[in-house]
């Protein structure tokens, strides 16, 4: 036999034996993340040696200078978002929404706080993207003139060099939305806690975030899960979450340990994604919070709960009637002490449903 | 399931080879059919269906054209069912009837329904010529059909090319030829197709104030190639199965791009389906302009397959105004032109044609082909080109080694050492570009099955 034929059999065999063992885990093996997505989903899901296979397209990559997957960017020590539209348009739609949502609740002081993506921080590592901190600066002014703005770019900017975004999501780590909290306190009405009043609990230190899972790069380090826990009794007393299908799951804390199992780890703060979030707080001074937020925007919560006695957090992404219904929110906005919008500097860019909020006609 | 499935790769192939060789060879005829049932109906079942419905209608149609001595009329309805059917199928698949799209299907399966549309006409062509069917068994002609490693891009196969399954016998040196056909066709697919698509991703999300004219040229160039590699990888993979289960099968690709005119393009880049129609032209006249007309219908029929949206017609109809001008008018004059300069002219169109039929809508169509002409105001070039720029040679150069090894004129000249150290060298790149290949593969399901 040559040794082009010795080759060929080596080879065969070689795919057979992958193949059978691909089938034996794969196909007949547990699936969690590929559950009802087809037969080629679980094979793939259970592929042996995946995770190298992985690596070594990350390393080829990485060889031939290709630094963009699907959208995200790999600088040198993080992953940025560029898939980011940013449709003006719908910007302006979004201020005539947020106008009519103050004229119609003028009595509670209304905040927002629009919160950068690391992409906006690092936009330097990134050699095409044009200066988003000005844009943002222009849109904070712009937003100023219906309620008060929260300008934080600048203390996260001056903060660049400490973990305050994951390298492998778009969010802020705890240490970030501590800077952020620090910084809106005094306008908010109370005095924030210093760093001494938290346990600083590490959690997980192999946390991967969206862009990890859009861009499967592996060179970039996993991130830690750290949680700031006061120091004392934990001020939260119960938790209600108001699902989309109108069912309620009660907690007494707004952290979900079993979440550090699984894939969303992040979920461990806050749950899973909710149009209604109702926190009550031991803290007895009457103060209601209503929080609208974005998909990426609830670190701060964490936070928050040493300060108000009552915080409802709305993800108008997933409001609907019948929640709105059960709850009878709107009928409440009124009775909120005050309101806080934070949103992404790049969700202002696409739909926000303010108007699920508004008065009826 | 296309050839780069994972479960396609590590399951159903290596199986069936498998079993092909083991089983007694009477039931070789029904492992393939049940192989390619396997391999059709994987993603689109309904797809899948109405390819065999519009089969069965044709072979209908042939055993009725005999019964009536050969009908004309019937004969013609044959035709134009299939071409009916075709658009039907394709349309099918285009408004989702048959449940959501796959990577790379755009081309693959509107490429898939148009081999079998023609694989039927052939079918009632050759029993019309002979005066009876070139196969009588209904489960044979749909193995002709549906045959696994033609079935998404070709070729359309000669009835009696799989004759031989009954009685080939396994060769080690035949099926380790397949194997490595196979493998240089994998690594065209996904790793030279799917790089230089990157490029193109790059240049149509670029802003329009990061725009230059240099770049919409590469983008150009990165997509005639990718579309170049996925066609030649196809073919090549198309050929290495059958080769690994002794069958014949001709290749269908014949270097695209060293057409000298656009109706010279149409024939290479898939070769069965265009000799096969210019038989069934000439089934109805003989005159050379029916059949140059018959062809350019179908090269308009066949790009409106392939076209992205609706909007694209238009697009498609203009370039079938040129290919119908060029061989009217300014044909007989360019063939006195060298024929390089036909050759790059072509190339050109081409570029500025598979770039319009790429944009979101038309004004974005619009603005790259001004791009390229240097019409949209945009600079020439910029930093940001030049690297881009240094990416494309890398990837040229690599698709150059592939060029190299796929040509005998290379290997001929060489000695006998250095031929066998350039064959083990083949042998051992190919077997680490199928590694590679299926890393990237498995990179590419994960992102798009959303894990």
């Amino acid at each position: 036999m040559k040794w082009k034929e010795w080759a060929a059999c080596f080879l065969a065999l070689f795919v057979l034996c992958a193949g059978l063992i691909g089938v034996a885990t794969g196909l007949l093996g547990h699936s969690s993340t590929s559950a009802g997505k087809g037969l080629e989903a679980r094979y793939t899901e259970n592929f042996p040696l995946s995770g190298s296979l992985l690596d070594l397209r990350t390393h080829l990559d990485h060889f031939i200078g290709k630094r963009e997957a699907n959208d995200v960017y790999i600088a040198d020590d993080r992953m940025l978002d560029r898939s980011a539209i940013e449709n003006p348009e719908l910007l302006s739609q979004n201020y005539a929404k947020f106008e009519s949502f103050a004229n119609a609740y003028q009595s509670v002081p209304k905040f927002m706080l629009i919160l950068p993506t690391s992409s906006d921080i690092f936009e330097s590592s990134y050699p095409l993207v044009t200066n988003r901190m000005e844009d943002m600066v222009s849109v904070n002014k712009e937003f100023s003139s219906i309620m008060t703005v929260f300008e934080t770019s600048k203390v996260l900017y001056s903060a660049r060099d400490e973990y305050i975004y994951y390298r492998t999501d778009t969010r802020l780590t705890s240490l970030g939305n501590f800077y952020v909290y620090r910084s809106i306190a005094k306008n908010l009405g109370f005095t924030p806690l210093t760093q001494d009043a938290f346990n600083i609990i590490y959690l997980d230190h192999d946390f991967r975030g969206t862009l990890y899972y859009k861009s499967y790069d592996t060179m970039i380090e996993p991130d830690s899960i750290v949680s700031y826990r006061v120091v004392g009794k934990d001020p939260v007393v119960s938790t209600l979450t108001y699902l989309t299908d109108g069912s309620i799951k009660g907690n007494d804390s707004i952290y979900y340990p079993s979440k550090l199992d699984g894939k969303e780890k992040i979920e461990y703060f806050l749950g899973e994604p909710a149009p209604l979030v109702r926190i009550q707080t031991a803290v007895d001074n009457g103060k209601r919070l209503l929080l609208i937020k974005g998909s990426q925007s609830s670190g701060i919560v964490p936070f928050l709960v040493n300060h108000y006695q009552t915080i409802d957090m709305v993800d108008l992404s997933l409001l609907n009637d019948t929640v709105l219904e059960a709850t009878g929110l709107k009928e409440e906005l009124g009775n909120y002490t005050q309101i806080l919008f934070t949103y992404g500097y790049s969700e202002l860019y696409r739909p926000i449903a303010v108007e699920k909020l508004l008065p009826a006609q | 399931m296309t050839f780069t499935s994972l479960t396609f790769l590590f399951v159903l192939l290596p199986i069936t080879v498998l079993l092909y060789y083991l089983i007694k060879p009477t039931g070789r005829p029904l492992l393939l059919l049940i192989a390619s049932c396997i391999f059709g109906a994987f993603f689109f079942r309904l797809l899948f269906l109405g390819g065999l419905l519009l089969g069965l209608a044709t072979f209908l149609t042939a055993k009725w054209m005999l019964q009536r001595k050969n009908c004309k009329v019937l004969y013609t309805a044959g035709i134009l069912l299939n071409l009916v059917g075709a658009v039907l199928l394709t349309l099918g698949f285009r408004s989702g009837l048959y449940g959501g799209t796959l990577i790379g299907c755009q081309i693959l399966f509107p490429a898939a329904v148009l081999t079998l549309s023609v694989q039927n006409m052939l079918f009632l062509y050759e029993t019309r010529v002979a005066g009876k069917m070139p196969v009588r068994n209904i489960g044979i002609f749909f193995l002709y059909l549906v045959y696994f490693p033609k079935v998404l891009t070709g070729p359309v196969m000669d009835f009696g090319a799989l004759a031989c399954v009954r009685t080939v016998r396994f060769r080690l040196s035949v099926f380790s030829d397949g194997l490595f056909r196979f493998l240089k066709g994998l690594s065209k697919d996904v790793l030279l197709s799917t790089s230089v698509y990157q490029l193109w991703l790059v240049v149509s999300t670029a802003r329009t104030s990061q725009m230059t004219v240099l770049m919409t040229w590469l983008g150009a160039f990165s997509l005639l190639l990718s579309a170049y590699f996925r066609l030649s990888g196809y073919c090549d993979m198309a050929v290495g199965i059958s080769k690994m289960l002794g069958v014949p099968v001709k290749p269908f690709f014949d270097y695209p791009f060293h057409a000298k005119s656009s109706l010279d393009f149409y024939r290479r880049i898939n070769y069965s389906v265009a000799s096969t129609l210019e038989l069934v032209g000439s089934s109805f006249s003989q005159k050379v302009w029916v059949q140059k007309g018959w062809l350019i219908g179908f090269s308009l029929f066949t790009a409106s397959l392939a076209s992205i949206s609706p909007v694209f017609l238009l697009l498609v109809a203009l370039l079938t105004v040129f290919t119908l001008l060029e061989q009217l008018i300014w044909g007989r004059y360019t063939a006195k032109l060298p024929s390089f300069i036909r050759n790059g002219f072509c190339f050109l169109l081409l570029s500025i044609v598979i770039v319009s039929m790429q944009g979101k809508n038309l004004l974005r169509s619009n603005f790259f082909v001004r791009s390229m002409l240097g019409l949209a105001g945009v600079p020439f070039s910029s930093g940001y080109t030049f690297n881009l720029l240094i990416w494309y040679l890398l990837i040229l150069l690599a698709a150059f080694f592939f060029m190299c090894i796929s040509r005998s004129w290379l290997t001929s000249r060489m000695k006998e050492r250095t031929l066998a150290a350039f064959q083990v060298a083949e042998v051992f790149f190919l077997m680490v570009a199928f590694i590679v290949s299926v890393a990237y593969i498995v990179y590419f399901n994960h992102i798009y099955m959303g894990f």
